[in-house]
């Protein structure tokens, strides 16, 4: 028998010969050599398998084509479902926030609106019904852009909430009293500690930031309110 | 450590720290088979993140019957050979191989050895380097590769022998490589 073509040595590599085949094999180490390369190549290609690289494309490409896709969640809505994550600290702030200016702006807005009553009990329940709503309304996002409306929307809504909210007030204490603008300073001062933990943690988050610098700017109006309450003997230095 | 199925639970729920875990875990690996079956990296490139996003896609349907690295190296598979098919509509055209597209390094034994192959490899015609990648690298049946490729088992099998014999004259260098021992039973070539 003559030798076999390349291409059925190749085959034999790793496949079975025919007796003619088996017995030329027993007797030419030409085809032996040829077979056993082959099969040094087949060990090769396996161990080929196993190797490992470096990825194709980075994380920041792939995440943004899933944004687009709608596959990653917007940022706020994620961080206040991942019960186990580092992200805590940020939607604990986002609470405190939230928490921390309704009741500010339930003992202040009286200076917004004046003497201004609500008109009835509920009207209340059904602002907080419409907030409610436009809260599960956020899940639709589709771009950065829609998100960043809909924040400005809710920003307009959570004023005119709190402005309506401060006429069902009960609270006595009045305007110019300087414990309402030092409730205000603590406030503040413990809403820009917890988002500035928040911001050095993800220094690029913009909602983060926007918080944090807001919680400052607003610190700073207070403290120049307070400043402008106090008799005229005392001087506020600090606070 | 967090498992999969927790972290998939997550990743389906659009949590992007999860979907970056998934990522990292298995994108040496995932990434490794996209990069073989393209060959070129800027393509490579491409097909990777296209093979992610239908990964992430296709989250919700993984029932867990398969290794998670199982389900995703076939969707990887799959996602590529589609891709190729689009870019390379001349399937038999034969590659044509420049010498400094192939960036490997070279800082061991097996890197040149897989560099080797990858340029051995890279010298084959279409069908038969996708043959040889699926079947001898990657451990697929001729019958997998057949419905993967809408070719006949016989088809694969060819392809695949021609594409050995070529890649045994290519990689002579590496497969004639014997131990001293060994190479002394050897006759010469006749």
């Amino acid at each position: 028998m003559s030798h076999p073509h390349p291409e059925r040595l190749a085959a034999l590599a790793d496949g079975e010969p025919t007796a003619a085949e088996a017995a030329h094999l027993s007797s030419c180490l030409t085809c032996a050599r040829e077979i056993a390369a082959h099969r040094r190549l087949l060990m090769l290609a396996w161990q080929e398998r196993d190797r490992l690289s470096t990825p194709a494309v980075n994380w920041e490409t792939i995440a943004a084509a899933a944004r687009e896709e709608g596959l990653i969640r917007d940022d706020r809505m994620a961080r206040s479902t991942a019960a186990r994550s580092p992200w805590w600290l940020q939607a604990a702030a986002a609470v405190v926030i939230l928490a921390g200016g309704m009741a500010i702006g339930r003992m202040s807005l009286p200076v917004l609106v004046g003497n201004t009553t609500a008109s009835s009990e509920p009207a209340v329940s059904q602002s907080s019904a419409q907030l409610v709503s436009s809260a599960d309304t956020i899940l639709t996002f589709r771009s950065t852009a829609e998100a960043i409306s809909v924040l400005q929307r809710a920003e307009r809504e959570y004023r005119m909430a709190m402005i309506f909210l401060s006429g069902q007030d009960s609270v006595t204490r009045v305007a110019d009293d300087p414990a309402i603008y030092r409730a205000r300073l603590a406030a503040f001062d413990a809403i820009a500690d917890v988002t500035l933990d928040a911001v050095r943690e993800a220094p690029q988050d913009p909602v983060m930031n926007r918080y944090y610098l807001n919680a400052v700017g607003a610190r700073d109006a207070t403290l120049r309110q307070l400043g402008e309450k106090l008799p005229e003997n005392v001087q506020l230095v600090g606070f | 450590m967090e498992s999969d199925q927790l972290l998939i639970r997550r990743a389906i729920d659009g949590d992007e720290r999860a979907l970056r875990q998934l990522w990292s875990q298995y994108a040496p690996r995932i990434d490794a088979v996209v990069k073989r079956l393209a060959g070129d990296p800027d393509l490579a490139a491409d097909i990777a993140q296209d093979v992610w996003i239908q990964i992430f896609r296709a989250l919700k349907t993984y029932r867990g019957d398969a290794q998670f690295a199982t389900w995703a190296h076939r969707i990887a598979v799959n996602r590529t050979l589609n891709a190729l098919r689009k870019v390379r509509r001349l399937a038999k055209v034969e590659l044509d191989i420049e010498e400094d597209s192939v960036s490997v390094e070279m800082d061991s034994d097996r890197a040149f050895v897989a560099a080797s192959i990858e340029e051995a490899a890279r010298k084959l015609p279409d069908g038969a380097r996708t043959v040889f990648l699926l079947h001898d690298v990657e451990g697929y049946t001729h019958e997998d590769i057949a419905r993967e490729l809408g070719i006949t088992p016989g088809a694969s099998k060819s392809q695949l022998f021609k594409a050995r014999a070529k890649l045994r004259r290519l990689l002579a260098h590496l497969v004639d490589h014997l131990p001293a021992a060994s190479r002394a039973h050897v006759a010469p070539a006749s």
